[in-house]
């Protein structure tokens, strides 16, 4: 039977190829999807953008990150730099001034013509522009918190990971492992450790990364290294045991899929987000830690400054020179107010049942 | 209470004797790692004193044998001498400072809770509207600022500005701001854990069902929602416990008041280290006992909640 021989009370459509024509660019071009496949992160990158409080605090912190790393090599001063001290005895007058006043010879030099840079923040007790103090504070206190967060990401992640992938006995023991840590008063330790390491590394001698660096600083790495991972840790087994038992794994396995392919390619992609989003509330977690550390006078070692050891050696002296503690303090403010805001708006973005 | 309740109660307590276990472990090898004998003095003594001292503080025997005592000891609530305070057993120094800290941070936990749960039912009932926005900003904000920096502060403004009130005398009025102080941080923690938890069961079908029966407004809050968003901050009282402590440790040696925290802070730059040792050990017991009593008490209160 031909196409078109049919039977004449059939109410059958009679589909001959004069009822069809091509399709125009322009047709082809409407059946197209008009949104291009969007990847996860770009839809975390898209929901985070729209997040205005957590835009603004970024901006704020790339604008800050710039700063810490500019100004110090433009800054006619340094933050070691006493400016009273000369040749001839120390110059009094160069202590704790006031936001955009000079020191005695400076205004001397101001009468003569010549242009001397301002002191925006004053001057310390010792002299010392506070300006560039509270810039190189803030790049110290950054990057503590930045490392201490790396520490706790690697050692949590790996430990973590390996706890969450093994199950059964491994899994038991080392989860009990960290239950103790968990339940460890932290601070009342971190105090402890920073103690008798500061003894140990004052007898171990002139070891050149910790003299750059300071007895405290590494006892504060070591503390995060030894107690902070716990938490990171619980959150990646925990991840990564949910994960483990969907269907999408069962699925990859059955058709072959070796265990390398399945840990790169679903469990890691899988975690990444609850990882980044603890690691990111870690640094403001260990900026405060180490703020608090320097109160107790077991901070950076001097003449370093911190944004913590800063404060606190501001309190001395806050009914005479209130901006010496305050100035400092609302950078310890504003920058663990962004960071916060920047994590639970990274929280917010990769949760992907708000979508 | 079921056999399950029981089982995890004491795999509870088997964990928090291991914690203290480990504490006091990591105390006495710290104390060994610290270079120097405890009677190493910038005068030389005849080394024949320094034995007898030795002998009769048991420091001549293998160290193995020292951790046995001091493990000993430490069951017993025995942490030695004082190096600098003469004559005075550390744990009589605890004994001493314990009450003050105790009731600053008791009364601090209770601030924290009541008020904290107040704001926080506060913002859920006005969920979206100005007193919701303001409470959420606050809480936000005021977790920012180290509490060393909150407490100089309120000393700058309230002692040396205004006047009001004296440091570091022994009056109820010298204790406000620092509970004030210490208790700002966990009462923001619990009025953010408070309205997350409102605004669930504020959701919930039988709190519609009562609307729908025609319950007042304030009966559904007292009776039906607020036993029920209350629970999780039981959970909370732990790390709180932890948190009051430490804030403590900072808040007393700033408004010069008495207590566990300034001891430890003294014993620390006074290097008196089997005092710093005596104080950790301490507390950590009292926080291991005080996370163990609330995942306990949350567990019977809220038996559908599992642990593993």
């Amino acid at each position: 039977m031909k196409l078109g021989d049919k039977n004449p009370l059939s109410f059958q459509v009679d589909y001959n190829s004069n009822l069809f024509s091509l399709a125009t660019r322009n047709e082809k071009k409407e059946t197209q999807l008009t949104r291009p496949a969007s990847s996860f992160l770009r839809d975390a990158l898209r929901r985070f953008r729209r997040n205005r409080i957590a835009v603004i605090c970024s901006v704020f912190m790339l604008i800050l990150i710039l700063a810490i790393i500019i100004i110090p090599f433009v800054y006619p001063y340094t933050y070691d730099q006493m400016l009273g001290v000369t040749k001839y005895g120390t110059d009094t007058s160069f202590e704790n001034i006031a936001p955009f006043q000079y020191g005695a010879t400076e205004l001397e030099r101001i009468k003569a013509g010549e242009f001397i840079w301002p002191h925006i923040f004053g001057t310390d007790a010792h002299g010392r522009d506070y300006f560039i103090r509270v810039i190189v504070g803030t790049r110290i206190s950054l990057l503590v918190g930045v490392f201490a967060a790396l520490v706790v990401l690697v050692i949590g992640t790996i430990y973590g990971s390996i706890s969450g992938l093994r199950g059964g006995k491994t899994d038991l023991v080392m989860m009990r492992i960290v239950d103790v840590i968990y339940s460890l008063p932290d601070m009342v330790i971190i105090i402890l450790l920073s103690v008798i390491l500061n003894e140990a590394f004052s007898m171990a001698g002139d070891n050149p990364i910790v003299a750059s660096l300071g007895t405290n600083v590494i006892s504060i790495f070591i503390v995060f290294a030894l107690l902070y991972w716990v938490g990171m840790a619980r959150l990646v087994r925990g991840q990564i045991l949910s994960i483990k038992q969907q269907e999408f794994i069962l699925a990859s396995r059955s058709m072959g899929a070796s265990n390398g392919f399945i840990i790169r390619k679903h469990l890691i992609p899988n975690c990444v987000s609850v990882i980044v989003v603890s690691a990111a509330l870690q640094i403001p977690s260990a900026i405060f830690t180490e703020s608090y550390l320097s109160f107790l006078g077991l901070g950076v070692a001097k003449p370093m400054p911190s944004l913590g050891s800063l404060a606190s050696a501001g309190r001395d002296a806050i009914s005479l020179y209130p901006w010496l503690m305050l100035v400092p303090s609302i950078f310890i403010f504003l920058i663990v107010l962004a960071l916060n805001l920047i994590g639970d708006g990274l929280r917010d973005a990769f949760d992907p049942k708000q979508k | 209470m079921n056999s399950k309740t029981m089982f995890y109660i004491v795999k509870r307590l088997i964990l928090a004797l291991v914690t203290v276990l480990v504490v006091v472990t990591v105390t006495f090898w710290a104390m060994q790692a610290i270079p120097g004998g405890p009677f190493n003095q910038e005068k030389a003594i005849d080394p024949s004193v320094i034995e007898q001292l030795n002998k009769l503080y048991g420091l001549d025997q293998p160290l193995f044998i020292q951790y046995l005592r001091y493990l000993g000891n430490a069951l017993v609530w025995n942490f030695g001498v004082s190096l600098k305070v003469k004559n005075t057993l550390i744990m009589d120094l605890i004994g001493q400072n314990l009450p003050y800290s105790l009731a600053t941070g008791l009364s601090a936990a209770a601030l924290a809770i009541i008020i904290g749960i107040i704001l926080g039912s506060t913002a859920a009932l006005k969920h979206n509207k100005a007193a919701d926005r303001t409470i959420m900003v606050l809480s936000t904000a005021s977790v920012a600022m180290p509490s060393f920096v909150i407490a100089t502060l309120f000393t700058w403004l309230f002692a040396d500005t205004l006047g009001l009130i004296q440091i570091g005398g022994d009056s109820w009025v010298c204790y406000i701001l620092p509970i004030v102080t210490i208790s700002l941080s966990p009462m923001c923690y619990i009025t953010r854990l408070t309205r997350s938890s409102t605004l669930d069961v504020l959701g919930a079908d039988y709190i519609r069902t009562a609307q729908a029966k025609g319950v007042s407004r304030k009966r559904i809050l007292f009776k039906h929602a607020l036993r029920n968003s209350v629970t999780p901050v039981i959970t909370y009282a732990g790390p709180m416990i932890a948190y009051i402590i430490t804030g403590s440790i900072v808040v007393e040696q700033i408004f010069n008041l008495k207590g566990l925290g300034r001891m430890f802070v003294n014993s620390i730059s006074a290097r008196d280290y089997p005092q710093v040792m005596g104080t950790t050990v301490f507390l950590t017991f009292l926080m291991v006992i005080m996370v163990l009593v609330s995942d306990i008490l949350y567990k019977i209160v809220n038996p559908r909640v599992d642990f593993d």
